[in-house]
């Protein structure tokens, strides 16, 4: 029986051009969606290396001083080694990594830089992470492969599935079938099932040529990311499944359908996204400005008393010595580590805040398997929000890091050796990703998927038994 | 004849169970836009009020200071909340809405709001313009797919052709009858928004109701033709909601896309390796041993017919600043004028391309009515980046004629800072407005004229 089915099928498919332009047009779509990706990869690639190696000629040139001076010769620019200038001028680079399954899915990294100066002359509140972009650009979103999947892939399913039923209801066939001795509703499962098989297929293989194209290496991330977008073209299947079996007609059926893909990928996430704000506003950056500047204003008013009070709880740093050429810096330093106190209680409350959105998200995006999707789909690239937040984390930290790591320097008013200077603290970051979540969101939609089967199911057996009676 | 159709249908579709429906969730989702795009509306603008009050006291609070480091210490300029961003807030999400304002550099603005959210925010925000835009073209080809194929189904069309009904009253009445609805629906969000908007202009916002009835009655014509050219309901349906998905989302997408990779920007890193490549050549207020420097000193020594830098009647060391400032000044305006021509090549791609969807037009236009678009951010930059050097020249103006050479320690009059004026935006005039707008007003009319046009030559092939 199944053999006749999918014979039936594929002759079915292989002879409807509609069949055929439409998977031409998908291929041709994720090739230039890849395209679009790779670009925007290159360029990011690109730009952090040339940081990295500005950062690395910055570093020789101090060691090549640091050299000179430990053989014992003098060096105009000695002072390229003392702990201020290590401090601010040479910095370290805070970098992020692009992971190539983003150019499957540029997600938010439109948005951002991958790699940040640290530098102690910033306040950590107000490192920069923001890319120069056309604000247009930004508020159209990139033609990606993840936007082709989310929204365009259940319409073609849509398109395919709409009347798998009522088609054979409308001509009368239907009637027909029912006279063999074969269930309808395995029969229409198997139609289903194999019609997935082929658009999974087609999906597959244009994705493959894309990633060949592009150079996506392969690997466990590109192996969940198939997955994923396995899970999401089930659901849109199942769904569509159970329509068929409530719908009347057709053109009914269709109608159905398309209504719920714009409930589903437009409305609601949109939805989620007020209700995120307006629940857990974010406090006002403006206002953080403001205290930063004010608070900037009392400490250097009262730079003595700043320095006495951050001796008193460094006791350690206080040196013997006499030099105040350092004094200036000194202060410099302890207050920014006393503002760094005095506002994070304000700066714990746009985590909070923030933290708070997503758990929102988290929670309601169960209603949408779009957001489902292109959540599993940014993470699995490193370009969802919650990378980029604990990237900007990583970096706030490392930034206090190297600042208190040179502290005893400035104190005990000494320059760095060519030792002191190779065992300065690295930055390292790798962007982690939830296995556990994105599993989480598989099973949600493979759970949906086959609650909808199952209803289905249900239904056409009762119907057959009252049509039976 | 064409009101008696007309009549006739609005009757239908009043009466009918898929309108209330599809009104019900349409006024719905505007009710709640509305409610909240006001809400926080509402809030930021009184937090831009209190931060901009708080910031010119904290500058003025400097007392008596150092003219330099009144000028290191710098105030941020602050772009004001338009009103009718409460339906469109355009742009503004992604560009910032403060600049520090600071001595030596030019900044950009800050405090992108866009990176406060999650990635959610991608999808869009449900705000009036989001309606507008995306949900009220879905109800127009929801109503009117079947206004001519419901006809041809049910077999009806012959009947009314036989009654002296030509094809073209037909459809003008059933494009009123699905145009009416929309108006109404369009002028009642129109009109809650006016209710809740504070001071806002009148011509401004009667130009925006203006500018999405003319999208929606491009929208409805190409619903009627579509409805004119196909056999059943079913396949008119599809293929409007194909139009609509390739009109507002794949169309923005693609040209975006396309238009970056045709005129990409620089990105931070090397606009900022660019502009200090530049400053090195030049003056730089902080380095007297530069090769600049030098020559400056000598050209002032001949000009003031002196030989000692002591014996000049002001300091050198703010003159030396302020040429410094006005260096810089210069170069910081190529580069940007180098990045608003990239902007430009931008725009006009985007105009190009607008043949392919009414949508861009109509966003574009609304962004420009609304002050959200990207021109009149550019507009608030450049005005800030006067203020600043306007500032630096008055704070740099005190220190020369006040102070002696090497006099680093002087303090100016508190009175100074009270000389640097508060930034106020200036924003453009109704006329200046549509000016700006001008093209994607054209672009929309050609719109307007082509689908109605279209839609009578297709009636005759009903």
């Amino acid at each position: 029986m199944i053999k006749h089915n999918i014979r039936h099928e594929v002759r079915i498919l292989s002879r409807n051009h509609w069949f055929i332009i439409l998977t031409l047009v998908l291929t041709l779509m994720c090739l230039y969606a890849g395209h679009n990706g790779l670009r925007h990869f290159e360029r990011k690639q690109k730009d952090q290396d040339q940081a990295i190696q500005r950062q690395e000629k910055e570093e020789d040139n101090v060691r090549e001083i640091g050299l000179a001076l430990q053989r014992g010769e003098t060096h105009p620019q000695s002072y390229r080694l003392t702990p201020m200038t290590v401090a601010i001028r040479t910095g370290r680079l805070s970098a992020l990594p692009s992971n190539d399954l983003s150019i499957l899915s540029i997600g938010q990294s439109d948005l951002y830089r991958h790699q940040t100066e640290i530098s102690s002359s910033d306040n950590t509140a107000t490192i920069g992470f923001n890319e120069l972009r056309n604000p247009i650009e930004l508020l159209f979103g990139k033609f990606d492969v993840t936007f082709v999947i989310t929204y365009l892939i259940p319409l073609l399913v849509i398109a395919f599935t709409y009347n798998l039923y009522s088609s054979e209801l409308e001509s009368g066939r239907l009637k027909l079938i029912a006279s063999n001795p074969v269930r309808i509703r395995s029969l229409l499962l198997q139609r289903f099932s194999i019609r997935f098989f082929s658009l999974a297929l087609i999906l597959t293989v244009a994705l493959a040529i894309t990633i060949l194209v592009t150079g996506v290496v392969y690997n466990s991330r590109l192996l969940l990311f198939f997955i994923l977008t396995n899970a999401y073209l089930v659901f849109w299947f199942a769904l569509s499944f159970l329509v068929n079996l409530f719908g009347k007609s057709s053109g009914k059926n269709v109608v159905s359908l398309l209504s719920i893909w714009i409930l589903l990928v437009l409305i609601i996430p949109t939805a989620i996204n007020q209700t995120a704000n307006t629940l857990y506003p974010v406090p006002s950056r403006l206002l953080l400005l403001n205290e930063i500047r004010e608070t900037k204003k009392e400490l250097s008013k009262q730079q003595d008393k700043v320095l006495d009070e951050y001796l008193r709880n460094h006791p350690e740093l206080i040196s013997s010595k006499g030099d105040r050429s350092y004094e200036y810096w000194k202060g410099f330093f302890a207050s920014q580590e006393i503002m760094e106190k005095e506002l994070s209680p304000l700066t714990n409350e746009f985590h909070q805040k923030l933290n708070g959105q997503q758990k929102w998200v988290d929670n309601w995006g169960v209603l949408s398997p779009a957001i489902l999707f292109q959540y599993g789909a940014t993470q699995l690239a490193g370009t969802s929000s919650d990378n980029y937040n604990e990237f900007k984390k990583a970096t706030q930290s490392f930034s206090v890091e190297w600042r208190s790591h040179l502290m005893p320097f400035i104190f005990s008013n000494k320059s760095l050796t060519l030792e002191d200077f190779e065992n300065l603290p690295q930055f390292k970051y790798e962007s982690q990703f939830s296995q556990a979540a994105i599993s989480l969101n598989i099973g949600v939609l493979l759970l949906a998927s086959a609650l909808f089967v199952l209803i289905g199911q249900v239904m056409e057996r009762k119907r057959s038994i009252i049509n039976s009676k | 004849m064409i009101l008696h159709i007309a009549k006739k249908e609005i009757k239908e579709t009043l009466r009918s169970g898929q309108f209330k429906w599809i009104l019900g969730i349409t006024v719905l989702l505007s009710l709640v836009a509305i409610f909240i795009s006001q809400e926080q509306w509402e809030s930021k603008s009184i937090q831009r009020e209190i931060s901009e009050d708080k910031e010119r006291e904290l500058w003025l609070a400097q007392g008596s200071v150092n003219p330099h480091n009144a000028g290191h210490y710098g105030t941020y300029a602050f772009k004001p909340q338009f009103p009718l961003s409460m339906i469109d807030p355009g742009v503004e999400k992604f560009t910032g809405i403060s600049i520090f304002l600071e001595s030596h550099n030019k900044n950009e603005a800050d405090n992108v709001a866009a990176t406060d959210q999650t990635g959610l925010s991608r999808f869009g925000d449900l705000t009036p313009e989001f309606v507008l835009l995306f949900i009220v073209p879905l109800m127009i080809m929801a109503l009117g797919h079947r206004a001519i194929t419901g006809e041809k189904e049910r077999g009806t069309i012959r009947i009314i052709q036989t009654q002296g009904v030509s094809n073209q009253q037909l459809i003008i009445g059933k494009w009123l009858a699905n145009y009416i609805p929309v108006v109404l629906i369009t002028s009642i969000i129109f009109l809650l928004a006016s209710i809740v908007i504070h001071k806002f202009d009148w011509t401004l916002l009667a130009t925006m109701w203006a500018v999405y009835l003319v999208y929606f009655a491009v929208i409805n014509s190409l619903t009627i033709i579509i409805s004119s050219l196909v056999k059943t309901s079913g396949t008119s349906l599809v293929i409007l909601l194909s139009i609509w998905i390739v009109n507002c989302l794949v169309v923005p997408k693609l040209v975006s896309s396309y238009t970056n990779q045709e005129y990409p920007y620089p990105t931070k890193q090397e606009l900022a390796a660019l502009i200090s490549e530049d400053k090195k050549e030049g003056i730089d207020g902080h380095a007297p041993w530069s090769d600049a420097s030098k020559k400056l000193e000598e050209e002032t020594l001949k000009a003031y017919n002196v030989n000692k830098l002591e014996e000049l009647p002001f300091n050198f060391d703010a003159l030396r600043m302020q040429k410094g400032e006005e260096h810089s000044a210069k170069i910081y305006a190529k580069h940007y004028d180098n990045l608003k021509a990239i902007n430009q090549n931008q725009t006009k791609v985007y105009q190009r391309l607008a043949f392919l969807s009414p949508f861009l037009p109509t966003r574009f236009t609304s962004m420009t009515l609304a002050g959200t678009d990207y021109n009149t951010h550019w507009n608030f930059a450049d005005q800030a980046e006067k203020h600043r050097v306007e500032m630096q020249r008055i704070l740099n103006g005190d220190f020369a004629e006040n102070s002696k050479l090497g006099d680093w320690g002087y303090q100016a009059e508190a009175s100074l800072l009270e000389e640097v004026p508060e930034f106020q935006f200036k924003g453009t005039g109704y006329k200046e407005t549509i000016y700006a707008a001008r093209t994607n007003l054209l672009i929309l009319s050609a719109w307007l004229l082509l689908s109605t046009g279209l839609m009578f030559f297709v009636s005759n092939r009903i």
